[in-house]
């Protein structure tokens, strides 16, 4: 897997790069030797420097570390969402171009428009962001350039080309319907794959930031630079990205639907925006599912590239984040659940299925509460004797990661139930193979929870390599039953007939506020993962070979961290409100048009 | 209207719970500073030496080395097992003491992997330590001298480090007026030895003793000989710093216990202690 996703991602930049990033055009990078001598660096050897308080300009009172850590979040928000956006509209586009059906191609343009004001946003964070490295962190911009200097020139210009596909892309959208539309899905495609390489140049500097490769132990860089940017987390990073981008465009997306829905005044907007946030959260959710394999993925890398830094994540002071981590996600999980859970009434009739929703409930709290149980726990003197131990006796054992990855497969299956019972709904058949394939279906999930169990069981009492071996044949479990189901389901649906209509509308508005819990803890869980990413280099700008020598080199308290990324969570949220607002301000004009071009015509 | 309103109060009510569960349902633990270098000033005395090395390792090393002894080995029975590991024929190294077997260790911790604690995938072949005087840890080598003198404090086996005052110390025009109130620092072993009265009890290579002159204590001039091979396993720097520390553990034949002040260790300073072990140990 790892293979294929590496090589993917080469490819691609490959193929931007047209080749041109050899060691002899890096060395003469005129950025690269600018930067290098504006910060006294020895161009012949540039080594990492070893910085001191003075190499730290202050201006007016400005807190380094924060201006540029708001500046990062609201750039990463943004830049995830107008990557994940074009992802999901490209193959929603493509549905309703192979089926001919103009509701996909009306909500892929709808979806693509809420993306056009938040790209200008994206490139507006993003120039805040380089700007206040520059003035603040020089030292640290100008090694970063040294290295980088030829990613950052082809960032720039793949900047300049996914802009031109945005906006062939959107403003071509009318006029290339019909026999246009290959060219204009083939827009789309060069749009995803711009934006997709954008992400991986991007990447490589945050990746070499935590794991540097291609430089000696005191930060030689060895001329390679594709050495420097495929360093040991880098594919973990871009596949964990590429899949959080969709969940989370799919979120945000689900929240202007929610929105849309409430404000709604006919029953034919509720009807769409019902239809269009059914569509988001779908897509939010199924991207979700295999997120938490990507997150294993990226923590066994950085165990495998550093075991001190893996268990200083998660073992350490860092581990209680992911108490609060588990907090958000499984907000996410019965948000997400939640709302499907409200769908059930569009259908006509009572849903036979509807009864086992309060076990799935059940199941998802009780796998929360597993999740959510700390382990190791850092207490005083005093609550250690009144405890007895370090773990608590009876919780402690849910604490390892035995239980929580149990908990978490469980979960998920939990999800993927609820899905495919809204899908099974309306499905009838009298053949007898259908009642078979069904008995079929509920076969797997039991044997696929009773071995995720077990192996849960079994981790227990085996040393932690193997322990966290067994998160493999877990993880394949669980995919096996929704690859399985999903088939069987595809045949059942084909043989079957459908009976009753949906009426898309019929969603209480309790409903849309899960849809907006998903967003805002979506934003959340992304503003902290991204906290805990960046600061697990502790003390160090570039892990293990320049060191932070600024005031603000300390680790902050969990409070004041969560404030932080609360501030950049709100701040987000108003601007993406804004964003909204300007996609409203758009369909009211053409809402005006359609009058007057009506009058004009016979 | 009241949809935006109610969204937005929705949001920052969200927000607000999550934030406060942040500061409310979970320990505000501070955070410790980034580490600064421990320096050793050639003045410390040995009880000095291992409480910096006890600070090091709770930075450096406890994380990993914790009680629990799930994610790396624990390193209560160290004195004994040394001995058992340095034997399997997996061992790769060449440590013939606990402080060369722990200094190794820390170097090169591929050198002997304890079963169970290797890299995934390399059969206990490899070790996920990082070296210590390298990367994120980047121990000087005094701070590693520390960290061994603290381990083999724990162990209670004997401190046998050596340890030479950092270069930064040595330009240093002397010692900041905040360090333990000592008596100057002797400069060379002949000081050193004058300074503690060595030659009162002992013969010593290069001071003067008149001829068939007996002395309370055994007559050093010829220990660089016999040191390595009083006790098995400890070289002769190791014997005869353990012999000044702990004068009781080993005694020469015909000699009482409790002759030799059991003190030196809180009146030498490391420096000083490597001088005179140095000096006795080589030839003259």
């Amino acid at each position: 897997m790892r293979v294929l996703a590496t090589t993917f991602f080469i490819v691609l930049a490959l193929v931007a790069l047209d080749g041109g990033l050899s060691p002899v055009s890096f060395s003469k990078s005129a950025m690269a030797v600018d930067a290098a001598q504006a910060a006294g660096l020895d161009i012949a050897r540039v080594h990492a420097p070893n910085l001191t308080l003075g190499d730290y300009p202050t201006y007016r009172g400005l807190n380094s570390r924060l201006t540029v850590w708001i500046a990062a979040q609201l750039h990463l928000f943004f830049a995830a969402f107008v990557l994940g956006v074009p992802i999901f509209v490209l193959v929603i586009e493509f549905i309703g171009w192979r089926h001919s059906d103009p509701r996909y191609d009306r909500v892929a343009h709808e979806f693509i428009k809420i993306s056009m004001g938040a790209f200008s946003l994206t490139a507006a964070f993003g120039g805040l962001l380089v700007f206040a490295l520059v003035v603040l962190y020089p030292g640290l911009f100008a090694y970063l350039a040294s290295i980088f200097g030829p990613i950052m020139m082809v960032y720039a210009v793949l900047f300049l080309a996914e802009t031109g596909f945005l906006y062939a892309y959107y403003y071509g959208w009318d006029a290339m319907q019909g026999r246009r539309k290959p060219a204009h899905l083939l827009i789309g495609l060069g749009l995803n794959v711009a934006g997709t390489v954008l992400m991986g140049l991007s990447n490589s500097w945050a990746t070499f930031m935590m794991a540097p490769s291609g430089i000696d132990a005191q930060g030689v860089f060895s001329g390679s630079v594709w050495e420097a940017v495929a360093g040991p987390l880098w594919t973990p990073l871009n596949v964990h990205r590429f899949i959080a981008n969709i969940a989370y465009g799919g979120a945000i997306v689900g929240a202007y639907a929610a929105y849309k829905f409430i404000s709604a005044r006919t029953s034919e907007e509720k009807a769409h925006y019902d239809w269009m946030g059914y569509t988001a959260n779908g897509i939010a959710v199924m991207a979700l599912l295999p997120l938490p394999f990507a997150g294993y993925w990226m923590t066994k890398e950085i165990y495998a590239y550093s075991q001190q830094m893996g268990i200083t994540l998660m073992g350490g002071l860092f581990a209680w984040l992911f108490i609060i981590q588990a907090v958000l996600i499984g907000t996410i999980f019965l948000a997400a659940n939640f709302y499907l859970w409200c769908g059930m009434n569009r259908l006509d009739g009572v849903n036979r299925n509807a009864y086992l929703t309060k076990y799935i409930a059940g199941v998802l709290v009780i796998c929360f509460l597993v999740w959510f149980t700390p382990h190791t726990l850092v207490m005083t003197a005093r609550e250690l004797g009144s405890i007895g131990g370090a773990y608590h006796p009876v919780l402690g054992p849910l604490g390892v990661m035995s239980a929580k990855n149990s908990a978490v497969n469980i979960m998920i299956l939990a999800t993927f139930l609820t899905y495919q019972l809204f899908r099974r709904a309306r499905l009838r058949s009298a053949a007898p193979w259908m009642v078979h394939a069904t008995r079929l279906q509920v076969a797997l999930y039991a044997v696929a929870i009773a071995n995720i169990v077990w192996l849960g069981i079994y981790g227990y009492f085996v040393p932690a390599n193997v322990r966290i071996g067994l998160s493999v044949p877990q993880v394949m479990t669980t995919i096996l039953v929704i690859v399985s189901c999903v088939v069987v389901d595809e045949v059942i649906a084909f043989r079957s007939q459908r009976v009753g209509t949906i009426h898309w509308g019929r969603m209480p508005v309790r409903a849309q506020y899960a849809l907006f819990t998903l967003a805002v803890a979506f934003t959340w869980l992304m503003g902290l993962m991204g906290y805990i990413r960046s600061s697990i280099r502790q003390h160090w700008h570039v892990y293990t070979v320049m060191r932070d020598a600024s005031a603000d080199a300390f680790t902050l308290t969990i409070g004041h961290a969560a404030a932080i990324v609360s501030i950049c969570t709100l701040f987000f949220l108003v601007l993406v409100l804004f964003v909204f607002w300007l996609a409203g301000f758009s369909s009211t004009q053409a809402v005006q048009r359609a009058p007057l071009a009506a009058r004009v015509l016979p | 209207m009241s949809g935006f309103l109610g969204v937005t109060t929705y949001a920052v009510g969200l927000i607000s719970l999550f934030t406060a569960f942040s500061y409310y349902g979970i320990p505000q633990l501070v955070p410790e500073p980034p580490p600064a270098k421990e320096n050793s000033t050639g003045t410390m005395t040995t009880e000095e030496l291992v409480a910096m090395g006890s600070r090091i390792y709770a930075r450096a090393c406890v994380l990993c080395h914790s009680g629990v002894g799930d994610r790396a080995p624990k390193l209560d029975a160290i004195g004994t097992v040394w001995r058992e590991r340095t034997r399997d024929v997996r061992y790769r190294g060449s440590a013939r003491t606990l402080e060369d077997y722990l200094r190794e260790s820390m170097l090169e911790p591929s050198a002997y992997v304890v079963s169970g604690f290797g890299k995934p995938g390399t059969n206990d072949a490899e070790s996920p330590m990082p070296a210590a005087a390298t990367g994120a840890m980047a121990l000087s080598a005094s701070e590693i001298n520390a960290v061994i003198g603290y381990l083999q404090s724990m162990a209670g086996d004997k401190v046998t480090v050596t340890l030479l005052p950092d270069p930064v110390d040595r330009a240093k025009p002397s010692a900041p007026a905040s360090e333990p109130s000592v008596a100057a620092k002797a400069p060379d072993a002949i000081s050193a030895l004058r300074k503690f009265q060595c030659d009162v009890c002992h013969a010593l290579p290069k001071f003067p003793v008149e001829e068939g002159e007996q002395r309370p204590g055994p007559d050093l001039r010829g220990i660089w000989k016999t040191a390595g091979h009083r006790v098995d396993g400890m070289d002769a720097k190791g014997f005869i710093s353990e012999s000044i520390l702990f004068p009781n553990k080993k005694l020469a034949q015909g000699f009482e216990p409790d002759l030799m002040p059991n003190d030196y260790g809180d009146q030498m300073l490391v420096a000083e202690l490597q001088l005179i072990v140095d000096y006795l140990a080589q030839e003259h």
